[in-house]
């Protein structure tokens, strides 16, 4: 029995001082003017309770009981520090406090407040983002530094310098312990509600790290702005923050399948969204949305309880999302906002005007390596009925892709779009186009895309370390350099790369070397001496096929292996393009359409050259 | 509290102001002064020469190099200051704001070390 009582009262003791943790130490932090005196304070009338408790019993006010035990060790502690500056006025405050019984903590709702203040100045301006989101979680939160460190993927001594760090600036460049003016506390909120919604994100954007500690970093968020709209029941965007955490939050358990993938949301089980969070999401966001115009918070809130009303994906109100992400632009206006409007404008009202708001974007460099505007955009070339289009786009994505439900996704929708090599072999030569051009002038392995290449007549590409008449390629030179060079131009049909990325090696256009790359053109079934007419004037006869060389192995492991295949007869069957000669000049850029003129004779196969 | 606001802004740029540009700017810190002087908090504060009259000296092992030129090659170069007394960095700011170096430069701002406290 009293074994069972100890363990009652130890777990009462750590709820008490997790609950009050904030309360009593802004208030400490008020009186002492200084935050480490205070943590120091408070710790102590911790081990005060753990020592007391559970023989005397828990207090009638056990927030009262650790305010006044912590004031107390101020006191001793600042009687036996010698050192410290300011000690005679915070020793003045708190004798005040002990002898005014008016000031006495009698319950917990009888002492102000101080939470406000401590808030502004763990999220002060001056402080970095990554200390004011430290300092936020370890005095309002109540969590310790370990934590915090588990949490942000630091190590803890790291977390532990950063703390310290930020109190000795908050101490040395004397940060105010006080609420901004009301000039200035609608910018010095919305400082605060970054933090508070950064600190959910990294709980609820499954990055990595332990999936118990991000979920607790989300319930703090969601603690903390329910604190906040208490306090400061004034802005709306407090209430609209509120209310995205909870909506999001709602989908919790549907967001990841059984190995821990992350699933969209029209591939999530919507029976295991938590309902309670959405009512109560939508009720506080009616709320704020009902006594003015919605900030940033609050339309992505609607947002998502757009999402969260809908009883299945296809019933969701994209055209109400559509305008929503319009108010969201005009306020934010941003690359993955105007992505995000144009995927709602698709689901709406087709396709066809959701890729005509995507060209806007293309060019934008803020969206040059970012997966999902290439998975959109491929989804919606493929909606609109034009595969050839979308797999280069869904390659793209491929390569920028590391969880394994996506890219089993992405790999799938590839596959659909484009024409399957085996066929490439049997299949019969038509027509097809350049995909992009590359040009490489040293003899490194990979080239870089360029707008538009050169094809000079005998010798190659223009600027390429392979243009000439003699051989270029070192390997030939060193057996013998009067030779003629055969392998002016090399060409790649972008298939093998649908192929490659369906296997998990990412390569990009240009990366293995190539300075055509085709699309649509059965380039490997070509007979020798086929003439390719490309763009306006260019001719290129085909001499054979590219022999994979040992640096794809250095490139990616596996890959020389990869473009490599055996007939049923064991013969080798090589994959990685064809090479030739250019027999007229001419530009040649994306998307010029390539023709195929058959040599006259009998048909001979490529071989290697 | 005291600070010390360190004014840096572009050497360059402001060599190749007109006149009349030239007089708004003094102008407006004519105007900083005028505020500023009132309150008693203004400790100091001069605007200095630009970096081609700037002279660098390091005494290593009794030995002193004496160099041309600024301590450090920066975008933007130290050209002037202020020390004044606040009650937080909140009110520091706010006069940071009001230099009219912060708005083509930048303003830093640091506490001054009170040694008179150390023992």
């Amino acid at each position: 029995m009293y074994l069972a009582g100890l363990t009652d009262t130890a777990r009462t003791v750590e709820r008490v001082f997790r609950e009050e943790h904030g309360r009593v130490l802004a208030s400490l932090i008020r009186v002492l003017g200084d935050f480490d005196l205070a943590e120091d304070s408070l710790s102590d009338a911790l081990s005060r309770a753990l020592e007391l408790w559970p023989a005397q019993g828990v207090p009638e006010r056990p927030a009262a009981w650790i305010t006044t035990t912590a004031r107390n060790r101020a006191i001793d502690r600042l009687r036996h520090d010698r050192m410290r500056r300011d000690k005679a006025g915070a020793l003045r405050r708190l004798t005040e406090l002990r002898t005014d019984a008016a000031a006495e903590p009698s319950a917990v709702g009888e002492f102000p407040d101080e939470r406000l203040r401590l808030v502004f100045t763990c999220c002060h301006p001056a402080l970095d983002r990554a200390s004011q989101v430290a300092l936020t979680l370890r005095t309002l939160g109540g969590l310790t530094t370990p934590e915090i460190a588990r949490a942000f993927l630091v190590n803890e001594t790291t977390m532990a310098q950063r703390i310290v760090r930020v109190k000795r600036k908050i101490r040395d460049a004397a940060i105010p312990y006080a609420v901004p003016d009301p000039e200035r506390l609608a910018s010095r909120t919305a400082a605060v509600l970054e933090v508070v919604y950064l600190v959910f994100n990294e709980g609820y954007a499954a990055t990595a790290g332990d999936a118990l500690v991000r979920r607790e970093l989300c319930e703090e968020a969601i603690r903390l702005a329910r604190l906040l709209v208490q306090l400061l029941p004034g802005d709306t965007e407090v209430e609209g923050l509120l209310a995205l955490m909870l909506l999001h939050d709602a989908r919790r358990d549907a967001r990841t399948d059984a190995d821990g993938q992350l699933l969209t949301l029209e591939n999530q089980d919507r029976a295991l969204w938590n309902r309670e969070r959405i009512t109560e999401g939508v009720a506080i966001l009616d709320h704020a949305l009902a006594r003015g115009s919605a900030g940033p918070y609050q339309i992505q809130a609607a947002v998502s309880a757009l999402h969260n009303q809908a009883t299945e994906a296809a019933e969701t109100d994209w055209s109400q999302i559509a305008g929503l992400y319009g108010a969201l632009l005009r306020l934010r206006p941003s690359p993955v906002v105007a992505l995000n409007r144009a995927v709602a404008v698709a689901m709406a009202d087709g396709p066809e005007r959701g890729l005509a708001l995507l060209e806007t974007l293309a060019a934008d460099p803020r969206l040059q390596a970012y997966q999902p505007f290439y998975a959109a955009r491929a989804d919606l070339l493929r909606r609109a009925g034009r595969p050839t289009d979308a797999a280069p786009d869904y390659r793209r994505a491929l390569a920028l892709t590391q969880n394994a439900t996506e890219r089993a996704y992405l790999a799938g929708r590839l596959a659909s779009c484009t024409t399957p090599l085996a066929e490439q072999h049997a299949g019969r030569v038509v027509a097809g186009r350049v995909e992009s051009v590359h040009v490489g002038p040293s003899h490194e392995f990979s080239k870089c895309e360029v707008p538009e290449i050169e094809l000079v007549a005998g010798r190659g590409v223009a600027g390429d370390a392979h243009c000439g008449e003699t051989v270029k390629h070192r390997s030939r030179v060193a057996r013998d350099p009067t030779q003629p060079n055969l392998r002016q131009v090399h060409l790649l049909h972008a298939e093998l790369f649908d192929e490659l990325a369906a296997k998990g090696f990412t390569i990009a256009d240009g990366q293995i070397g190539e300075n055509i790359t085709t699309r649509g053109l059965q380039l490997l079934a070509l007979p020798t001496g086929a003439e390719l007419h490309i763009g306006a004037t260019a001719v290129v006869r085909v001499t054979g096929l590219r022999n994979p060389c040992a640096q794809l192995d250095a490139l990616q492991h596996g890959l020389m292996a990869a473009v490599l295949d055996r007939t049923p007869a064991g013969e080798l069957v090589r994959k990685s393009g064809v090479m030739g000669v250019v027999v007229t000049a001419g530009t040649v850029s994306a998307g010029d359409a390539i023709r195929v003129e058959q040599p006259a004779g009998p048909h001979r196969p490529l071989e290697r050259v | 509290m005291k600070y010390l606001f360190l004014i840096y802004e572009d050497e360059a740029a402001m060599a190749t102001k007109s006149e009349q540009e030239m007089g708004a700017i003094f102008g407006a810190y004519g105007a900083l002064e005028g505020e500023l002087g009132p309150t008693g908090k203004r400790l100091g504060g001069e605007a200095l020469q630009p970096t081609a009259t700037a002279t660098s000296v390091r005494v290593r092992n009794g030995e002193a190099s004496i160099t041309d030129g600024p301590f450090a090659e920066t975008k933007e170069q130290l050209g002037g200051f202020y020390l004044i007394e606040c009650e937080n960095l909140d009110e520091a700011i706010q006069w940071a704001q009001k230099i009219p170096g912060s708005h083509d430069g930048t303003v830093e701002i640091r506490p001054v070390l009170d040694l008179s406290n150390l023992t």
